[in-house]
C-alpha cells in the first residue's frame, strides 16, 4: 500500500475498528469487582443507628421543666403582691437567679445549640441510609 | 445459587435481592465500564472510583431498568454521566492535557511496531482528544455502538453524534500518524 494513499472512511473505519478491538480496552485491576460487590454488600447492611447527645426521655424531661421553669417565672407575683402561698415560698436571691436575663440566654443558647446538633445527627443518619 | 445463564435472568435475580446475581454482572461489564470511565478522566485512580460508583448507582436504580434499550447501554450512559461527574467536581480537565504532554512524542522503536506501541499510540492519541470525545469515539468503534446507542448514552443529538463521528475519527487518524510516523499505515493495514 502506498504509504500516502488517503484511507477511504470505510478502510478507516474498519483499521479503527480492529485498533480498537486489539487495544482500546483499558482493563481493570485485579479485584475491582470483589470490591464493587464488597460496597454493594455494605450497603445493605443496617447501618447502626447514628445517637445523639441526649437521649429522647432526656429530650422529654428538659422541655417539660423548661416549661415548669417558665410557668414559674411567669406566675411569680411581683414584690408588692407577694403571695404567702407554698408555691411562690422560694428564697428571694433563687427567684432572682431564676429570671436574670443571662440564665435565659444560657438555657436559650443550650437549647438552640442542642436542637442544631440533633439536627445534624438527623442529617448524618438520613444520608447514611 | 448457581451463575446466572443470561443477563435477563441475572437482572431479574438482582432484582429479587440475589446480589451474587449482581456480580455476575459486574464481572462482565467491569473492563468496559471502566474503559469509558478511564477514557473520560484519564486517570487510573479516579476511572476506578468512577466504575465504582456506576455500578453501585446501577445496582441501586436496577428497578428503573426497562428493558427497551440493551443493558450495556443502560449502564454506559450511567458510567458516561458518572464520569462525567466525577470530572466536573475535580473542576478542571487540564489534566488530562499535562498528561498527553507529559507522555511526550511517542518513540518508536526501528523495528516496525509492536503490540504495546500501538496499543501506547492509540493511548497517546485518545489522550489528546476532549473526555467526552474520546468515550464517544471509544463507544463506537470498540462496542460497535450505533448512533442512536451512543445518543442514549451520551445524551448527545443524533447529528451532534455523527458530526462529532466524521470530525473524531479524521482526527484521530491525524494523532495516530503523527504518534507513529510512516508506520501509521502499517497498523492500519495489518
Amino acid at each position: 500500500m502506498d504509504p500516502h494513499r488517503k484511507l477511504t472512511d470505510a478502510e478507516a473505519d474498519e483499521a479503527l475498528r480492529a485498533l480498537f478491538a486489539d487495544h482500546g480496552t483499558v482493563n481493570a485491576t485485579a479485584g475491582l469487582d470483589a470490591r464493587i460487590m464488597a460496597r454493594i454488600t455494605a450497603g445493605h447492611v443496617t447501618p447502626a443507628p447514628v445517637r445523639g447527645l441526649i437521649p429522647r426521655g432526656a429530650w422529654i424531661g428538659i422541655g417539660v421543666g423548661a416549661l415548669v421553669l417558665t410557668s414559674v417565672l411567669f406566675l411569680i407575683p411581683d414584690a408588692s403582691s407577694a403571695s404567702t402561698g407554698p408555691l411562690f415560698a422560694m428564697p428571694s436571691a433563687l427567684l432572682d437567679l431564676l429570671a436574670s436575663k443571662w440564665l435565659l440566654m444560657a438555657v436559650a443558647s443550650g437549647g438552640l445549640l442542642l436542637l442544631f446538633h440533633s439536627y445534624l445527627t438527623r442529617t448524618r443518619a438520613a444520608q447514611l441510609v | 445459587m448457581r451463575d446466572p445463564v443470561t443477563e435477563h435472568s441475572a437482572i431479574a435475580a438482582t432484582l429479587s435481592g440475589d446480589t451474587h446475581a449482581f456480580a455476575w454482572l459486574v464481572q462482565r461489564y467491569q473492563h468496559m465500564v471502566h474503559t469509558i470511565c478511564f477514557r473520560i478522566l484519564k486517570n487510573t485512580e479516579e476511572a476506578e472510583e468512577a466504575t465504582q460508583d456506576s455500578f453501585i448507582k446501577a445496582h441501586q436504580h436496577l428497578d428503573r431498568f426497562q428493558g427497551t434499550s440493551r443493558f450495556s447501554t443502560w449502564l454506559y450512559s450511567i458510567a458516561y454521566r458518572t464520569a462525567i461527574s466525577h470530572l466536573r467536581k475535580r473542576g478542571t480537565t487540564t489534566l488530562a492535557l499535562e498528561h498527553a504532554e507529559a507522555l511526550g512524542p511517542a518513540s518508536l522503536p526501528e523495528q516496525g511496531l509492536d503490540r504495546e506501541d500501538r496499543r501506547t499510540a492509540l493511548n497517546k492519541a485518545l489522550d489528546k482528544l476532549a473526555p467526552e470525545d474520546a468515550a464517544l469515539i471509544s463507544l463506537f468503534y470498540l462496542q460497535e455502538r450505533s448512533v442512536e446507542e451512543i445518543v442514549t448514552v451520551t445524551g448527545v443529538s443524533a447529528s451532534n453524534v455523527k458530526v462529532k463521528l466524521h470530525r473524531l475519527r479524521k482526527r484521530l487518524l491525524e494523532l495516530l500518524q503523527n504518534e507513529l510516523k510512516e508506520e501509521a499505515w502499517t497498523l492500519i493495514e495489518s
